[in-house]
């Protein structure tokens, strides 16, 4: 008797790798749980996560959105001023230590000290979305009704869905000394000023990662016992890194640490899944069609795998025979709104002297 | 049966000038009014013409053209000409009567003692467009409006805040076609062209809801009329057109003053007393000016 004589298929790197065409390649075996049109589906995460949200959206899913766009306004504008991007306007949300913070500003537990950043524009930026809408805040007052509405909104949002999805992106963060409010990006460009007294750079590793995404998990289903998570990692490479490495080497530590976040997590809640989104894109030797020319954004083609092996796992669905319902929610790049990272890179490139 | 009756019984006065009232249903409570001016020398009285239903946003069509009701409102005054005769359709060229100088002109002018100077026009157009759009499209959210205080309001409790760019750009969708109408009836001749402010709102939500079948909380009401009134003075300046504000008067705060309300949403006849005044106030001001 041979331990691996009974392995199945998907187990076979041969079977299941090395003798597909790449397109056929499907890494996910089962889904944890059952989506349908009717599930209630939140997102957040770093810029893949949209693309997840716009399918869903697409092909008529219940996609959770608790801060709506008003009905009068165009889809440009709307896209401009992130409703629907995410399932709240909470920008991209890249660190666990993120997520955990967003729920407990939104439970009233944790309150950052860090104030408004003043754009070059003379405008207010709320450090914690600081792309949420062009040209930011007119007035304090502006900004801290809105973000009270916001938060408001998340908290009904966890209360409300039935499935969260989440997109670990980073392990490199950015904290305010004071508190240790994690930022998506530093200050310093557009809005706010940057200080190495006040902001220091973290980079998360595998228990600290762990440790907030236990910590989040527990509020979330605190407040809502029923609730649902699917983890994916985000297969976007850094735009840049703060370690004294080569990007490429930060890139693939952040994901192997978040992959094995995910992976810890499956294995310590029946309820948490982890989608492989991640593979398909990276590992199944198609980088050429799933990778934009910058080798970081992924085109068409590679969504479309992800969302094949979604919808298979998760709705018991063939992509190829269904039809989009809401085709519009696919966002054109005419109008789809650039990630915080997306800025940071632009950001990086317009000043050298950075790089 | 007399042919003449006594004079004494029915006496001539002469002639008072008329001041035009065009637009929604805020133009009925100054129907008849009458004014003597001693600045101006002269008394006035107030025509009102209902045009029901006038939006702001429906001015002018997508064409460009003056809103056929408006057209035939001014043309049944005798201010526009209709050289084709065809009341249905507003022709591409619209001139004011009074500038007009020809035969028929100047003949429908003596005999039909139409106005042949400037005619006093006082349009009342956007509280349609502010109550049955800009309110009930933000019904359920608030939005900071720059400079307001609304302190002593109660709080709208609203879940959302839209933006603020974008609120103002909701209420510029509606006044854009409005001012392209009035830009064309200033270029048409109509030099004394005057554009009411939008009024305080009620502060009785139950009383607003009874009128609207829809619920909004005083503070976004009374918020979205400001900015209302803040951008049609700034268009109304930019456009050389006259703007009677009248809410330092007949406002407290920012709702309507309990002795000027009608009901949910009119002033009565007191504040339109005020608002004429403004007008002839302002009229009597450019008479000395250009004197």
């Amino acid at each position: 008797m041979f331990p691996y004589d009974g392995i199945k298929e998907y187990q076979n790197w041969r079977k299941s790798v090395a003798s597909l065409a790449a397109a056929a390649i499907d890494p996910q075996v089962r889904g944890r749980f059952a989506i349908d049109r009717g599930t209630a589906v939140a997102s957040a995460g770093s810029c893949f996560a949209q693309r997840i949200s716009e399918s869903l959206r697409a092909f008529g899913f219940s996609y959770h959105v608790a801060e709506p766009a008003p009905v009068w306004l165009t889809p440009e504008k709307a896209a401009e001023y992130s409703y629907g991007t995410y399932s709240a306007r909470y920008g991209n949300v890249y660190t666990a230590l993120q997520l955990l913070q967003l729920l407990q500003r939104a439970m009233g537990t944790f309150r950052p000290a860090e104030p408004a950043w003043t754009g070059t524009d003379g405008n207010l930026y709320d450090p914690f979305r600081p792309s949420v809408q062009p040209n930011g805040f007119g007035s304090l007052e502006e900004l801290a009704a809105d973000r009270n509405c916001h938060l408001e909104a998340v908290l009904r949002m966890f209360g409300e869905i039935e499935i969260f999805c989440f997109t670990l992106g980073l392990t490199e963060a950015w904290c305010c000394s004071a508190d240790g409010a994690a930022i998506p990006t530093p200050p310093g460009r557009g809005s706010g000023e940057f200080s190495p007294e006040r902001y220091s750079f973290r980079n998360l590793g595998v228990a600290e990662n762990l440790a907030a995404m236990h910590d989040f998990i527990g509020l979330a289903r605190k407040l809502n016992p029923r609730l649902k998570i699917l983890l994916t990692v985000s297969p976007v490479p850094l735009a840049a890194t703060m370690e004294d490495r080569h990007v490429l080497q930060s890139t693939t530590y952040s994901k192997a640490v978040l992959r094995v976040v995910a992976d810890e997590l499956v294995r310590a809640y029946d309820f948490v899944d982890y989608f492989a989104s991640y593979e398909i894109v990276t590992a199944t030797f198609n980088d050429v069609a799933y990778y934009k020319p910058d080798r970081r954004n992924v085109t068409e083609d590679g969504v479309d795998h992800v969302m094949r092996s979604f919808f298979k796992h998760y709705a018991g669905m063939d992509l190829e025979t269904m039809v989009p319902i809401a085709p519009e929610a696919t966002q054109t790049e005419d109008w789809a709104k650039p990630c915080d990272e997306e800025l940071l890179l632009r950001y990086i490139n317009a000043d050298t002297s950075i790089a | 049966m007399n042919a003449v009756a006594p004079a004494e019984a029915h006496a001539y006065l002469g002639r008072t000038t008329p001041i035009y009232a065009i637009g929604d249903s805020h133009v009925l409570i100054y129907n008849g009014l009458v004014f003597q001016s001693k600045a101006l020398g002269t008394s006035f009285v107030v025509d009102s013409t209902h045009i029901q239903g006038i939006a702001a946003k429906h001015f002018v069509d997508d064409a460009g053209k003056l809103n056929p009701r408006v057209f035939q409102a001014l043309r049944d005054e005798g201010l526009i000409s209709d050289p084709e005769g065809n009341a249905n359709e507003t022709p591409d060229d619209i001139r004011a009567f009074h500038r007009i100088s020809n035969h028929y002109a100047n003949y429908f002018r003596q005999v039909g003692e139409l106005t042949a100077g400037e005619p006093l026009i006082m349009l009342f157009i956007g509280d349609i467009d502010l109550r049955m759009s800009l309110i009930k499209q933000l019904a359920q959210a608030d939005f900071v409006l720059p400079g307001f205080d609304a302190a002593m309001l109660p709080s709208t409790n609203a879940k959302q805040i839209i933006p603020f760019p974008l609120v103002k750009d909701l209420a510029l969708s509606h006044l854009t076609p409005l001012f392209a109408g009035l830009r064309l009836l200033r270029d048409a001749g109509f030099a004394a062209l005057y554009l009411h402010c939008v009024v305080p709102p009620t502060p009785d939500d139950d009383w607003f809801e009874g009128g609207h079948h829809f619920r909004a909380p005083v503070a976004l009401r009374a918020k979205c009329a400001v900015l209302m009134n803040d951008l049609m003075r700034d268009l109304c300046r930019e456009n050389g057109i006259g703007f009677i504000d009248v809410w330092p008067a007949v406002a407290r705060g920012v709702v309507a003053a309990q002795e000027y309300a009608l009901d949910s949403i009119h002033l009565n006849r007191a504040a339109a007393v005020l608002s004429v005044q403004a007008l002839l106030q302002s009229v009597a001001e450019r008479s000395a000016a250009l004197t």
